[in-house]
């Protein structure tokens, strides 16, 4: 795909997300319940002065347009605005959280694909044998099962029950680790401090394994089934009549086709990943984005939920954009 | 006799019962020949050829009869040894050009790849560079033979940007890549408009002639067979009924359906005008009569014909499976 055509899509999705910004602003303020009272509230006694005072900071006594005017404005500046709750800029709050969310989306995402492809693919060449009939049986599990109950599931199993594995958090309390790039894994790899880089992937693996069963799931029955189409082509007789092995039938030809496909809905499932995490976050009170965005929903912080769902809304735009330029490698019939 | 096969059976064990596609087929091919294998769609010629190279599908299987190659028989081979053989002693073009290249990969890599699966510039003393140097410029030699145009620049271009026909003669180019010693072409022209049909004939007789490559002919139309074939053998329900020199068989057919399907082309006969389709239809191999398959369309059925009817030897390679012939 040229950089024009790139081009072209970027500045299509602007008024998505933008539109996206102004549906996500009305629904907070359609939402009962007031950022004022809330907080005020939790603090105890206030003075009618300082409701006052914060309402007309926050700008909530004025009209509904003018506040979407202020916030689409701030916008457009590349400002989020202030954390009500926090009283820090919403961008330093999101750029604190976002490498949890993206480090945990890359652990699903690697758990997910490592098992699928491969059971998708051999479910389909050995079809109707027991690993095809098994693992298809656990697959339609992973897409109807609630993510809360899997996660508690294998905490209750490893971490109470066989206590190998941590239950909440992104490291241990006992293990040091200098931060530099606020990802855990990178930052332990940068300064060579493999306790902390043991640590972290421990507490990844219960989290990733529960946010990425789903996608995990539903790639296998994709791969799988765009595998059984494949393989009645003419094209892998053609490859076994050449005197291909099996397996590069299988791996070369057959495979390079379903994934066609397949590519699509890794993709969207990719976005799920980051936008869609909030549950398991707060299962294994992982510190990110989802967290912090559930959070500040229950106070109202309206900049923040604000924030967030932009953040969540431009990766989306920005996954499906990789996907349709990752297609058109795979798929020489397309070309954006 | 460069391939001899005998007696050969490949059964479907479906839930329904067993379908016999091929059903004790015997067929000889010698050096450098074509021959033609005519029949009507289900009668199991693509089944015959897949069985050669022993790729029938699930839940298809080969159940008896020997393939006797290069004095051996291909069905007692490892399968191992038999990927070995596949695209190198025997290649197979298929009927769809379309759907027989894989769609995700250059047309000029896919020729490419058979002559690295059987290692055809493998000496030792080239570095991969050259190898593969020597490998592509093999590929555009084949593609010039086949007749593709401009190979360089098609070298690299993907199958959807090829016509039927020149899909076709890629596919030719694939199976020519090893100079194997049979090609076995099922039904190479049925998805192609007529006059790329004749090319396409025309191609695989220039090739059969000037690599003395033998070939199998499948088709469904014993015109295009009586034209590019030395000898046919006619299919009906998994069996071959009659087999002869393509003019005897053309001059005097002998088995009522070679008759009928004669009778049912147009141009061959031009002193009989009448164009007599053959009665019923094709049977339905899970229930096949008892005696002569062709029984229930045979306009001279007689009491004998509820047996099974033995292949009749009539001298000179003629060979024919109907009571009326002792
Ligand atoms: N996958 C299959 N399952 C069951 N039966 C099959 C299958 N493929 C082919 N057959 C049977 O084999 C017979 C011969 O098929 P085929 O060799 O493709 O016929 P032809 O090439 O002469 O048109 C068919 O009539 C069908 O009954
Ligand atoms: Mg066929």
């Amino acid at each position: 795909m040229q950089a024009a055509k790139i081009a072209e899509r970027i500045l299509i999705a602007i008024p998505v997300v933008i539109g996206i910004g102004i549906i996500i602003f009305l629904i907070m303020r359609l939402t009962p319940g007031d950022p004022v009272d809330i907080m005020m509230g939790q603090a105890g006694h206030v003075s009618a002065r300082e409701i006052e005072l914060l309402t007309e900071q926050w700008h909530l006594n004025e009209p509904l347009h003018i506040q979407l005017g202020y916030f689409l404005r701030d916008l457009a500046r590349g400002d989020l605005g202030t954390s009500f709750t926090k009283g820090r800029p919403v961008w330093d709050l999101i750029k604190g959280a976002l490498p949890a969310t993206l480090e945990l989306a890359l652990g699903a995402a690697i758990f997910a694909l490592l098992l699928a492809i491969p059971i998708g693919v051999i479910s389909a060449v050995k079809q109707n044998s027991f690993i095809d009939r098994a693992s298809m049986t656990v697959a339609f599990f992973g897409i109807c099962m609630p993510v809360f109950y899997l996660g508690i599931i294998l905490m209750l199993v490893f971490s109470v029950k066989m206590g190998v594995l941590p239950t909440y958090g992104r490291i241990s309390y006992e293990v040091m680790l200098h931060k530099v790039t606020g990802f855990y894994m990178l930052d332990s790899i940068i300064t060579g401090n493999w306790a902390a880089l043991g640590s972290t992937l421990k507490h990844l693996i219960l989290p990733s394994i529960t946010l990425g069963f789903p996608m995990a799931a539903i790639v296998a029955r994709v791969m799988r089934s765009s595998m059984l189409e494949v393989l009645r082509n003419d094209y892998v007789v053609m490859a076994r009549a050449k005197g291909l092995r099996e397996f590069s039938v299988i791996v070369k030809h057959a495979m390079r086709n379903a994934m066609i496909p397949t590519v699509t809905v890794i993709g969207l499932e990719i976005g799920m990943l980051l936008g869609g995490n909030m549950i398991v976050e707060t299962v294994f009170s992982w510190p990110g984005l989802g967290r912090l965005v559930v959070n500040s929903i229950f106070v109202r912080d309206y900049p923040l939920v604000q924030g967030v769902v932009m953040v969540y809304a431009f990766t989306f735009v920005a996954a499906n954009l990789v996907v349709d330029i990752l297609y058109t490698y795979i798929n020489p019939k397309i070309s954006i | 006799m460069l391939l001899e096969v005998n007696n050969l059976q490949t059964y479907f064990q479906t839930s329904r019962g067993s379908i016999k596609a091929v059903d004790g087929v015997s067929i000889k091919l010698e050096q450098g020949e074509i021959l033609g294998l005519v029949g009507e769609s289900g009668c199991g010629k693509s089944m015959t050829l897949l069985s050669l190279l022993r790729l029938v599908p699930h839940p298809g299987a080969i159940v008896g009869g020997e393939i006797l190659f290069q004095g051996g028989d291909l069905l007692k081979k490892s399968s191992r040894e038999m990927t070995r053989m596949r695209g190198r002693d025997l290649a197979m073009i298929f009927q769809d050009p379309m759907t027989t290249l894989n769609p995700v990969f250059k047309v000029g890599e896919q020729i490419r790849e058979s002559l690295r699966i059987h290692n055809i510039f493998n000496q030792s003393r080239f570095s991969e560079r050259k190898r593969l140097k020597q490998e592509k410029e093999r590929v555009i030699q084949l593609m010039e033979e086949t007749g593709i145009p401009s190979p360089m620049d098609r070298y690299y271009e993907y199958p959807h940007q090829f016509s039927g026909g020149m899909q076709q003669r890629a596919v030719i180019a694939i199976a020519l890549s090893c100079e194997p010693k049979i090609l076995l072409a099922d039904e190479p022209t049925t998805a192609l408009d007529v006059t790329i049909q004749a090319q396409i004939l025309n191609l695989m007789e220039r090739i059969n002639r000037s690599h003395g490559m033998a070939v199998i002919l499948v088709t469904h139309d014993l015109g295009v067979a009586a034209e590019f074939c030395r000898r046919i053998a006619v299919m009906y329900a998994g069996k071959i009924i009659e087999q002869g020199l393509t003019d005897e068989i053309i001059e005097n057919p002998l088995h009522p359906y070679t008759q009928g399907l004669l009778r049912s082309i147009p141009h061959i006969v031009p002193d009989k005008p009448r164009l007599r389709p053959i009665r019923g239809t094709v049977p339905d191999l899970l229930n096949l009569p008892p005696g002569c398959t062709f029984l229930p369309r045979c306009d001279y059925a007689v009491e004998v014909c509820k047996e099974p009817q033995e292949m009749r030897d009539l001298g000179n390679g003629r060979l024919v499976r109907c009571a009326r012939y002792k």
